[in-house]
């Protein structure tokens, strides 16, 4: 029984680590080379930091946004800073706010995936010329963070049921 | 939520995020425009990154057909196989010819350039979200890639590397605005620079800034480099013209231009590590 509750965190983190490894490549390759909107990041990140809480949804967070930030043009490091910040945010809010439920992580996911948007858009375009910028965030940036929030499930149902076995 | 505040795992959080503060500083400073934790990080995921490059591009061959379940099917059956087997055929040949002509291109700029020092490098990542198509290739400073470097496809110049680590490096398009490439119309032989724009990025296509008001530059014309700062050398393909305009801030002119070749779709590159004029 003690051994099972030392290893299963242990387990249950490094199978996360290796799911970030996995979905980061497919994200910054497969997804990238096609110009797919896509960030499947941002949904795993949302769900590992939803069932891990704030302390290890932070460093899950680093994790997500290091990852992201390998193939991003956008200040190098960026992403790291806002995936972790917006990681413990999440683990804080499913802790002490709200009930964890499809709905609500959903609802963070949006967020999520908005403030990513915002923060590549204010970086990448913004930053380097503003005419015409605007109409690209709402053609480009807005509808990749809908899209993004829509795969939360693929994620959430089988990180909810991860979570079950090894906790 | 006042206790995780006040807790000791708190400040070790702020701790990290001082220290990931520090990391984005140093990576604005540096040269390379890359921060120690990304460049290790870079060093880890290169191989698994060149991996998944190359099985997405096997898998984007890949003809996955449906098939009916009809009262027919086993007659069409070796039929379909067949037209199958041509098509892959087709698509191997077409890759290949593609491949070919890039070669003949890069032979072609050789032998007219034999001062340029070469470079084969692949596109190993991408940002969907980028509109400037910038990408991140296989190679890095311990294969002699330094920021500034031209980056090419056959005899069209796609970009220029902006951040450099150990084994890759970053290379941004024509269309991003930090890019502005000195250039001269083939035909009139009218010197002139390209811009980028938001808007005409997210089109595929690029301004040519300084034309002179009565220019005598028409849609079709061949732009290229004009070898002026010494980033890039001289003659190599940027597009062609499609539109010429009258500017409505100024006495002068523009074109809209057109890459030859559309970086969003370069899977292999040559880096221009040396040139006879390159600035020092």
């Amino acid at each position: 029984m003690r051994t099972k509750e030392r290893i299963y965190p242990v387990l249950r983190r490094v199978i996360y680590i290796l799911l970030f490894l996995l979905i980061a490549v497919a994200q910054n390759t497969v997804l990238g080379m096609r110009g797919s909107l896509l960030l499947p990041l941002i949904p795993l990140t949302v769900s590992v930091c939803i069932f891990e809480h704030e302390y290890a949804g932070f460093f899950f967070g680093v994790l997500g946004g290091a990852l992201y930030d390998l193939a991003s043009p956008a200040a190098d490091g960026i992403y790291t800073l806002v995936f972790a910040v917006l990681g413990c945010a999440v683990g804080l809010t499913m802790h002490y706010l709200f009930r964890n439920t499809l709905l609500s992580a959903f609802m963070l996911t949006l967020l999520f995936a908005l403030f990513t948007a915002l923060t590549g858009f204010i970086f990448m375009v913004l930053a380097k010329e503003a005419a015409g910028s605007f109409a690209i965030f709402r053609r480009r940036f807005l509808p990749g963070a809908i899209l993004t929030s829509l795969l939360l499930p693929v994620f959430y149902y089988p990180i909810r049921a991860l979570d079950q076995k090894l906790r | 939520m006042r206790n995780y505040f006040r807790s000791i795992k708190f400040k070790y959080t702020l701790c990290v995020l001082a220290v990931l503060l520090l990391g984005l500083f140093v990576a604005a400073v540096s040269s390379g425009g890359t921060s120690p934790f990304s460049s290790a990080l870079n060093y880890v995921l290169t191989p698994l990154n060149r991996a998944a490059a190359y099985l997405s591009e096997t898998l984007s061959d890949w003809n996955a057909g449906f098939r009916s379940s009809a009262r027919y099917i086993e007659e069409i059956e070796s039929l379909k196989e067949e037209v199958e087997d041509y098509r892959q055929q087709l698509v191997e040949h077409e890759k290949l010819q593609q491949k070919l002509a890039s070669y003949e291109d890069f032979l072609g700029v050789k032998s007219e350039h034999s001062d340029f020092v070469f470079e084969p490098a692949a596109v190993i990542m991408r940002d969907g979200m980028d509109i400037y198509a910038s990408f991140t290739i296989n190679k890095g400073t311990q294969d002699g890639i330094d920021v500034d470097m031209p980056v090419i496809y056959g005899k069209n110049l796609l970009g220029v590397v902006r951040e450099v680590s150990l084994t890759s490096a970053v290379v941004y398009t024509v269309f991003h605005p930090d890019v502005s490439v000195s250039a001269y119309e083939m035909r009139t032989r009218e010197d002139c620079y390209t811009e980028a724009e938001n808007d005409l990025s997210a089109e595929g296509s690029i301004k040519l800034m300084g034309l002179a008001r009565t220019t005598p530059v028409v849609a079709g014309g061949i732009v290229c480099t004009s070898g002026i700062g010494g980033i890039y050398p001289r003659d190599l393909i940027i597009g062609t013209v499609t539109q010429v305009m009258s500017s409505e801030a100024d006495i002068s002119a523009y074109a809209v231009v057109q890459p030859t070749v559309d970086p969003r779709t370069a899977t292999d590159v040559f880096v221009i590590t040396d040139f006879e004029d390159k600035a020092q």
